[in-house]
């Protein structure tokens, strides 16, 4: 599966129209005038195996990736695995701490939603989650700049500490982003949350709850939420692949040093090796998503087994 | 005998031209009752109005700029302020509503119906065929949306052509899935046989005999894309690999070259966000309202 994305990704990332030899050369597109230069620019297109044909660049990149070496970026000259392995934690940060936002907004909104069937929080619910939906999380984010600097002169800082060097510093940083973009998660996750309540809370053992005399809170959040929470699993793994999505465009307004980052500055560099592994490692980290949530779904509910 | 399955087949797709009519036709009447629905339609609606008659309703051309009249707040001169280049907003909002539309439906248009192609050829044919056509398939759904499209366009350059490609390849796979399932069940239907016994080409059985009864699945999916074409254009846009300027485009009136001026002047940044928010949340009511009609199983979802 990795193996077909991989090769799908080196071929496209060999279209990129532009040279990168030629830009290290000359700057630009042009070709070089002098002899002596074409000598270099010959010189860095062999040290880069960009003279031999894609079949065997593959060949090489795929062997040597393998082995865990996904070659160097053709500008810094630094290990990419390194580069991935200092974003990645990064991203995965932001992406979990949206899902987190998305979850504490989606769920109690989406289980009032179906206890209150057809009142006028229900309508406010559903109105609410096509509305998260349809916002940008881009525009969230801009705005969440841009408001408090206009009604208190005040901005969030704009600068990344990490994790371990101050945990509440990084938190405070990352919770604007986080929310910009767990705010267009929550949709359909309130949808869902409904839906499956609505039909949970119809059945028998909920009715035996109710009528042992249980409060209100413990029929709903013990009985019902726990049966309804699990279609909403495999939603989360989908949503988790979008919320990666989002942290691409977030992670450039807000500046955090993550993949996303890394990978729009190696396309505007031309940087293959960079943009190949950067999106290798999105589409290994979907694909290791789906395969959890799978396997978490079976482990929740002993109703589903996989042969 | 062959009178007798020449009649069969002719009424075999008198049937089916009937079923679609009638589904068409109550579709239309059903949609009055979903209040929400008509709330997206119409602005919907008024989105295709505004974005054909650009020319006409903009009061300036995208393009023109002024020394004279840079970061002008709303006013009646100009309803919602001008830019860094003294373009006037609102003109620029109009006109962008045409590039997100084109965008968002021919791309939704081209995604759709290559991926309903794959999926009706992969529904149909199972085997090889299928299961080489579907590992493919998986691969590109492997991507996160966003991350796919970024990709494309970064490999082909940032035209709007390679925008649209971009985001209908994400929508292939998507389709695909909708309409397999829909084949799969649907081509055990008895007329397919019928058609079969007949003498019916594989090519006529598949398109003239099931894909007329797989509409429904096709247009639900192509209706709820739609909402999420126009957003993953205007995120392209926002990270400057959309339709390169001064295309008129809403993700790039926010991107990082005006964001420098947000300060100075709000609205550059507010109404843009205003407009497509409000275009997504339309076409995402509409989406709904189609799919609650044409698909009752998937209702509430």
């Amino acid at each position: 599966m990795l193996l077909g994305v991989s090769i799908i990704i080196f071929a496209l990332v060999r279209i990129i129209p532009g040279d990168v030899a030629l830009l290290m050369v000359t700057g630009s597109q042009e070709a070089p005038s002098s002899l002596d230069r074409q000598a270099v620019l010959e010189e860095i297109r062999r040290q880069l195996d960009l003279d031999k044909p894609i079949v065997v660049q593959y060949g090489i990149w795929l062997s040597k990736a393998v082995q865990g070496d996904l070659g160097v970026s053709y500008w810094t000259r630094r290990p990419i695995l390194e580069e991935i392995v200092k974003t990645f934690p990064v991203t995965m940060e932001l992406a979990l701490l949206s899902l987190a936002v998305a979850l504490l907004i989606g769920v109690p909104v989406g289980v009032v939603s179906a206890v209150r069937q057809d009142s006028i929080p229900d309508y406010a619910g559903r109105f609410l989650s096509i509305g998260a939906l349809s916002i940008p999380e881009f525009w969230v984010g801009t705005m969440m700049i841009l408001l408090p600097l206009l009604w208190w002169g005040w901005i969030p800082t704009i600068k990344y500490t990490p994790l371990w060097v101050d945990p509440m510093a990084n938190l405070s940083q990352l919770i604007f982003p986080a929310v910009a973009i767990g705010v267009n998660g929550a949709g359909p996750i309130m949808r869902l949350i409904r839906s499956s309540m609505l039909e949970v809370v119809r059945q028998d053992y909920i009715r035996t709850a109710w009528a042992k005399g249980l409060r209100e809170r413990s029929v709903l959040v013990h009985h019902a939420l726990k049966n309804a929470a699990i279609p909403v699993l495999s939603l989360i793994g989908v949503r988790l692949e979008r919320l990666l999505g989002g942290t691409v465009v977030l992670e450039s307004i807000f500046t955090i040093p993550g993949m996303g980052r890394l990978a729009l500055g190696a396309i505007s560099e031309r940087d293959y090796p960079m943009v190949q592994a950067v999106i290798v490692t999105f589409a290994a980290i979907a694909i290791f998503i789906n395969l959890a949530t799978d396997l978490l779904y079976a482990w929740l509910d002993p109703r589903i087994r996989y042969q | 005998m062959s009178l007798v399955s020449s009649d069969v087949a002719t009424g075999l797709w008198a049937g089916t031209r009937f079923a679609f009519v009638a589904r068409w036709g109550g579709f239309l009447l059903q949609l009055r009752r979903k209040p929400l629905g008509l709330f997206g339609g119409a602005i919907v609606a008024l989105m295709l109005l505004v974005a054909l008659a650009a020319p006409v309703v903009a009061p300036y051309d995208y393009r023109d700029q002024s020394r004279t009249r840079l970061f002008k707040p709303p006013g009646p001169d100009h309803l919602m302020g001008t830019d860094n280049f003294g373009r006037d907003i609102f003109s620029r909002i109009i006109w962008g509503a045409q590039t997100s539309l084109y965008v968002g439906l021919v791309s939704v248009g081209v995604g759709t119906s290559l991926g309903s192609l794959v999926g009706l050829i992969s529904g149909y044919a199972m085997g090889k065929v299928d299961f080489l056509l579907q590992r493919f398939m998986d691969m590109l759904m492997a991507f996160p949306t966003l991350i796919l499209a970024i990709a494309t366009v970064a490999m082909l350059g940032p035209t709007t052509t390679n925008v649209v490609v971009a985001i209908a390849i994400v929508f292939i796979p998507t389709a695909n899935r909708v309409v397999r399932g829909a084949v799969l069940t649907e081509k055990e239907n008895q007329y397919v046989e019928a058609a079969r016994t007949v003498g019916c080409g594989t090519g006529r059985i598949i398109f003239r005999h099931i894909l007329p009864n797989v509409t429904a699945p096709i247009i639900v999916i192509a209706s709820i894309s739609l909402g999420t074409a126009i957003l993953v254009e205007s995120s392209l846009s926002f990270l400057g690999l959309g339709p390169p300027p001064p295309a008129p485009v809403w993700g790039g009136m926010l991107s990082t070259g005006a964001r420098t001026f947000f300060e100075r002047a709000p609205w550059m940044a507010i109404f843009p966000g205003i407009a497509i928010s409000l275009g997504v949340l339309g076409l995402n009511l509409l989406g709904d309202a189609v799919r609650d009609l044409l698909d009752p199983r998937l209702r509430g979802r």
